[in-house]
């Protein structure tokens, strides 16, 4: 069984900042980590492995930085890491990055293929459903638990599937793309790492395909604003260097959160504490006319 | 001079050419394709071949915008025949986008009984709804859903597909949008037109702090993915909605999956993302049979039920309920926490209720700083106090 990860390499969201003059990404002191999400699809796979043998690769496409990512997924135990790394891919959106993931795996080769359930920076959750497309073979998604069966010489996989409402049992053929949920098992601590482990690095040049699938050019979407979000009421800050030292300290005792004016505190028998919540009850949801403070 | 090129030695003879172009002016010939004169170059086949076989020269086509019309919306039902609110939420905000476009506003729904829909979508503002009839459509199945929305999509070349993000949205609309060669933009809280027409798709990312603004100017249509709950309809004119019904032709699908089962395990207390009440239990519920006292004051109100990461790791409610950073965001008018300590992580989920009660036997309790009112004291003692008082006046809450 040999089995691909898909990781991505993605900046701490809490360290993602905004040039609110220019708009852009503020790149300088970020810091850039595993995807969290994967170490559960790393995971799943190496329990595969020790269940079922065959062999752990994980793949991933970034900058060269992202090698750091993959170490950490070998210190993990995983067998191999693949680094697909080329400046004509950035830009990539998923529909990009999907294709030449998929052609990247195609040439690795693969029976079955994990993801994450999504990234913490841009979240899409569509890298997994979008190269199973590509490689033209069954996806599920949202999978919380995932099973192997033998069967007529047939390797096939029964999964839980999460849905909105419940879950659902599916049986599906391999290979496949297999997304799984956060939860989905306990991903366990790196053992130590090795630099001196090899990670394959390869260039777009290895996907042998026409470069305008790639990158920009491969891309249907474009991002042409990022703005920061306005809070309502800013409650949460980043307590950085821009704070005075003051505000800094401040923000640690209070952790940042802004106390609500006007806010009712009420120790006092039940019964009375519980009409107090009713009447705010009948006035969140617009019903002060037709309940008059009855309750007192 | 040629203006559609067809590489025969990268086409696998798939077919799906064939099928994807709207005036037939396709014909497979030993499998491989062969372009008649009415071909009109919108690269519909060129978008869908599969193996990039076919190259259209566009420079001398229209804009590929030119041909797609109207605005479609991929809707979901949920028991009792009901249009589930977040399809509600994406046809009003569709309507709202038509006055710019000047485009119709299509539902497809797929599967059994899409009729009974009608009403609900009459005022929404839908003028058709495609209905795609087939008995495998019955249950989610990505294949075969993908394979109808497809040929329908490649038959009628909408301008703008929108998709819930459900469970069910956010597995199909990739998969669409991939076998089309299309954008697709996750999570939208916000749409806009820009000067060119252009559908501009705004979504938080990093974590909520970044707003960003996506176009996808050169394909169509172009695909989203909205986040339910947040696109609050603004009250339409009942319009007729015009009823057409497709039979996909699903036989050639290989399925290579099977629903063995789908098990509808979350009650009507796990819908957070839709509710105007929210009534929360924490570590402080201690057990989950104690549970039963939030879905009762929940079910007074018409509210769902939400809990703490440290309820959820007891086993006591499913992820589906968490509350907090790594769990569901929400927003509800009436946001009642109940033993819940007040954790950052936990806030950060919550803070944007409009309204919020906290009950918590702890005066200290960090909850206590984001409540307009805070209830010292123990919630089995108080909160069947409060469902009791609503109780009384349940012909008042009925009337809602
Ligand atoms: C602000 C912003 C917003 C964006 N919004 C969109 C959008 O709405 N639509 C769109 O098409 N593109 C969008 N993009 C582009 C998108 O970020 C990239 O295509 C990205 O590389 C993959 O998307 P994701 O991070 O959402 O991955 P997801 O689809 O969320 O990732 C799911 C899983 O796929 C695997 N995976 C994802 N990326 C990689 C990788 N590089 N290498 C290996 N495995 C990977 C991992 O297993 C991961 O857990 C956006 C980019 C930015 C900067
Ligand atoms: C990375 C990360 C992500 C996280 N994500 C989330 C998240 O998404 N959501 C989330 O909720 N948490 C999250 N957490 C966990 C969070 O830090 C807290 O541990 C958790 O929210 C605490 O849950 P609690 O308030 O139910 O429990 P506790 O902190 O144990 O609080 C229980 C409260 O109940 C009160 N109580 C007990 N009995 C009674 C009674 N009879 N009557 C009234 N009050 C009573 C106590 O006074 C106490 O205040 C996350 C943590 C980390 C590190």
């Amino acid at each position: 069984m040999k089995i691909i990860v898909c990781v991505k390499h993605v900046p701490r969201t809490q360290d993602v900042r905004i040039d609110s003059s220019t708009n852009t990404l503020v790149r300088e002191g970020v810091e850039s980590v595993l995807n969290p999400f994967d170490e559960f699809a790393v995971e799943e796979a190496l329990r595969i492995r020790e269940r079922f043998g065959g062999e752990v690769g994980i793949v991933s496409m970034g900058p060269p930085q992202a090698d750091q990512s993959i170490r950490s997924c070998l210190a993990m135990g995983a067998d191999r890491g693949y680094l697909l790394s080329d400046t004509c891919l950035s830009g990539s959106d998923t529909l990009a990055t999907s294709f030449a993931l998929s052609r990247m795996i195609e040439k690795i080769g693969f029976d079955l293929i994990l993801c994450g359930q999504e990234t913490t920076d841009s979240s899409t959750g569509q890298v997994g459903p979008e190269m199973a497309e590509f490689l033209n073979i069954p996806q599920v998604t949202c999978v919380m638990k995932l099973d192997l069966l033998y069967g007529d010489g047939k390797t096939t996989a029964s999964v839980k599937r999460e849905t909105d409402t419940g879950y659902q049992l599916i049986e599906t053929a391999l290979p496949a793309v297999i997304t799984v949920v956060k939860g989905i098992n306990k991903p366990r601590e790196p053992g130590k790492l090795d630099s001196q482990r090899p990670v394959v690095r390869v260039d777009a040049g290895f996907l042998g395909c026409q470069p305008d699938k790639l990158g920009m050019d491969g891309s249907p979407t474009q991002v042409v604003k990022m703005v920061p979000v306005r809070h309502r009421s800013r409650q949460y800050a980043i307590v950085d260097g821009s704070l005075s030292a003051a505000q800094r300290i401040s923000m640690l005792m209070t952790g940042g959160i802004k106390e609500k004016a006007g806010a009712t505190k009420v120790r006092e028998e039940p019964e009375s504490a519980a009409c107090k919540a009713a009447d705010l009850i009948g006035e969140s949801l617009a019903l002060t006319q037709v309940m008059p403070s009855k309750y007192h | 001079m040629k203006r559609i090129d067809i590489d025969s030695e990268l086409c696998s003879r798939c077919g799906l050419c064939e099928k994807s172009c709207p005036v037939g002016a396709i014909t497979l010939h030993d499998g491989l394709p062969a372009v008649e004169a009415s071909c009109t170059l919108c690269g519909a086949c060129a978008d869908l071949c599969p193996e990039g076989a076919i190259a259209v020269d566009r420079s001398q086509a229209e804009t590929t915008q030119a041909g797609h019309k109207g605005i479609w919306v991929f809707v979901e039902r949920e028991e009792h025949d009901e249009l589930t609110s977040v399809s509600a939420e994406i046809l009003c905000e569709a309507r709202r986008l038509s006055r710019r476009t000047g485009d119709d506003v299509t539902a497809v729904f797929c599967g059994a009984g899409g009729a009974e829909l009608r009403g609900s979508l009459e005022c929404c503002g839908a003028d058709n709804l495609f209905l795609l009839e087939n008995a495998q459509l019955e249950v989610y199945n990505t294949e075969l859903y993908t394979e109808a929305l497809v040929n329908l999509i490649a038959r009628h070349r909408p301008q703008i597909v929108l998709f819930g993000g459900t469970s069910t949205g956010r597995d199909l609309a990739p998969r669409v949008a991939a076998r089309l060669r299309t954008g697709l933009t996750a999570d939208c809280t916000a749409l806009d037109i820009d000067a060119e027409g252009n559908l501009v798709q705004i979504r938080p990312t990093y974590g909520g702090e970044i707003l960003a603004h996506i176009i996808c100017p050169h394909r169509r249509p172009q695909m989203a993915t909205i986040r339910p709950g947040v696109m609050k309809g603004t009250g339409e004119a009942p319009r007729k909605t015009r009823i057409q019904v497709f039979d996909s032709d699903l036989i050639s699908v290989r399925v290579r999956t099977r629903i063995l089962e789908e098990i509808k395990e979350l009650s009507r207390f796990s819908r957070l993302s839709e509710a105007d009440v929210i009534v929360s239990g924490g570590k402080g519920m201690g057990s989950a049979e104690n549970f039963k006292f939030l879905e009762e004051l929940a079910d007074v109100l018409g509210g769902a039920v939400g809990a703490s990461r440290s309820a959820v790791d007891e086993g006591w409610m499913t992820h589906h309920h968490q509350v907090g950073q790594t769990g569901k965001t929400v927003s509800p008018k009436l946001y009642i926490a109940c033993g819940i300590s007040g954790a950052l992580q936990h806030l950060m989920g919550m803070q944007d209720s409009k309204r919020i009660i906290a009950i918590n036997r702890d005066a200290g309790a960090p909850i206590f700083k984001v409540a307009d009112l805070g209830i010292v004291g123990d919630l089995f003692e108080i909160v069947p106090k409060i469902t009791g008082l609503l109780r009384e006046n349940k012909g008042v809450l009925s009337s809602r």
